[in-house]
């Protein structure tokens, strides 16, 4: 910017003859502003940082410029009529470039600049890019907690999309080597910082999120500058980040730093190394679970059962009390029965013993041999009455029965019908013989 | 209960899940004696398949690389080393 040198005939000091010109104050004031006023590009354009800014109740806005070198400092003044939006943003410490006049405050004769308009610069363009971005993907839904998947409780593989070189890495294989040894890790590698890292990232989030078995992804970058981690503030990287089939947990940086890729995550962890921590559950701790279930199983059958068996010895005991009571009753009973028995057995042989001493000998046995005698010969006529009404002493005199094949007698009552077959038996012999014809002689009944 | 899968084809998760809420069932002592015994073998089943999970794991650590176009996976670090200098990228 080039600042013309004021002429001579521009300055109204005049050479006095008479001596040195006195001016009042507010002359050389006057002829201060005028040096000033008008001899800039209007605007001017000038970057720096904001310090001392304050806000009056009128709504006017006073801060200084810094340049970053430290070395010099111009006021500013933001009239409350010019102001656009991104003045309730400002704040001590942002980057911005101002567009103003500049000009001079008289009563305390400072110079200062009148400001028009601001913008972020620097690092504060970024954040007014990241502001913006954030509030586009927000919009969207990309940030949404309903978005956020639970972790798997135990992945079968573990991807990591890193700088291969990066001390991230390391961080993440030591923590999760420490944590489950056997663990299987794929690292899809790609650059984390620099022009183009962003699509790199997104590239190496779509390879991992394909590969088969990866259950769980972990994006890391280990600290650095903001501008460093400014790769995961990419449109790219955090699309990916949302679109990924497979949980994410983010490790980025430092506790503090909190990148747009680590809002659309699964999971935001502060470090790489907490990332890991996160994305496994030690071994130790599973088998201590499984221990511990293990003892419960066993413990709660072995009490399961000796409840059973309290119970069935619980119930066989009433049982055999049971049954104690019915034998005693039964055995009570035998036992009245038998003496009764008794009692009775013995009256009776007493009175047989009393008789039997009353009988002569011989008239006894008289009387004994005349019964017995009259016993056979009743069994000797019964014996032939007997024989009479045997069927087979009827057969053998000649006589035959015939049977029906369901084996009833036929009988002048019960005739067969013709080509019925009989059987007929007699004393030696069976004969089959088919009914030809039946003859009605008379009617007996 | 249903139970869809077979207890070989469940996931870590699922078994430990299973084995909780068998465990917890058998604990409130409402098992009868035929559930008892078929509750302990499955349980017993499942503590040891959820062993075999954690074991079958393959401990192996690789870095995808492009091979004529296809990602490709080759063990990390390349050359087999103690793992201690992760390879240049």
């Amino acid at each position: 910017m080039s600042l013309s040198r004021p002429t001579d005939d521009a300055l109204p000091l005049p050479a006095a003859p008479e001596g040195p010109r006195i001016y009042r104050v507010a002359e050389l004031a006057a002829l201060i502003t005028a040096a000033i006023e008008g001899r800039f590009p209007d605007p001017v354009l000038v970057e720096g940082e904001i310090s001392g800014l304050r806000r009056q109740p009128s709504g006017h806005m006073y801060f200084s410029l810094n340049d970053p070198a430290g070395t010099a400092r111009i006021d500013a003044v933001w009239f409350a009529r010019r102001q656009t939006a991104i003045a309730a943003r400002l704040a001590d410490g942002q980057q911005v470039r101002l567009s103003g006049e500049v000009g001079t405050y008289e009563p305390s004769s400072r110079y200062q600049i009148r400001v028009h308009d601001v913008a972020p610069a620097g690092r504060g363009a970024l954040w007014e890019a990241f502001e913006r971005l954030k509030a586009k993907l927000a919009a969207e839904g990309l940030f949404a907690p309903e978005r956020k998947r639970p972790l798997p409780l135990l992945p079968r593989t573990i991807g990591v999309v890193t700088s291969p070189a990066g001390a991230a890495l390391r961080d993440i294989l030591n923590v999760l080597g420490r944590r489950f040894p056997n663990m299987h890790i794929v690292i899809s590698p790609c650059r984390v910082q620099g022009e183009g890292a962003g699509a790199e990232i997104a590239a190496a989030l779509e390879r991992i999120g394909r590969w088969p078995g990866v259950d769980l992804v972990i994006l890391a970058r280990g600290g650095g500058s903001i501008e460093d981690l400014w790769a995961f503030n990419d449109e790219q990287v955090v699309r990916a980040v949302a679109r990924c089939p497979r949980p994410v947990i983010t490790g980025i940086g430092h506790e503090t730093d909190f990148t747009l890729a680590d809002f659309a995550a699964d999971l935001r962890a502060p470090t790489p190394s907490a990332a890991a921590e996160r994305a496994v559950v030690p071994r130790a701790d599973f088998e201590d679970r499984i221990a511990q279930l293990d003892r419960r199983l066993r413990r709660a059958t072995a009490h399961a059962l000796s409840d059973l068996r309290a119970r069935l010895r619980d119930l066989h005991g009433a049982y055999a009390i049971a049954l104690r009571g019915r034998l005693a009753r039964l055995r009570q009973r035998l036992d009245d029965l038998h003496s009764r028995l008794r009692e009775t057995l013995a009256g009776r042989a007493a009175r047989a013993r009393a008789a039997l001493a009353a009988y002569p000998i011989s008239r006894f046995e008289q009387a004994l041999r005349r019964r017995l005698e009259q016993r056979r010969e009743q069994c000797r006529h019964l014996d032939a009455r007997r024989l009479a009404l045997d069927p087979a002493a009827v057969l053998r005199r000649g006589y035959t029965i015939t049977r029906r094949a369901d084996g009833r007698l036929v009988s002048a009552d019960d005739l067969p019908a013709a080509g019925e077959r009989l059987r007929t038996q007699t004393a030696g012999a069976e004969i089959d013989s088919d009914v030809v014809q039946i003859r009605i002689h008379s009617t007996h009944s | 209960m249903p139970t869809p899968k077979p207890v070989g084809d469940l996931t870590f998760e699922e078994a430990l899940q299973r084995l909780e809420q068998i465990v917890t069932r058998m604990e409130s002592g409402q098992t009868r004696l035929d559930e008892l015994m078929t509750d302990f073998e499955e349980g017993a089943e499942l503590v040891k398949l959820c062993h075999r999970r954690l074991d079958e794991i393959e401990r192996r650590i690789e870095m995808l690389v492009q091979r004529n176009g296809q990602d490709a996976a080759v063990p990390f670090p390349p050359d087999g080393g103690g793992g201690e200098a992760p390879a240049a990228g």
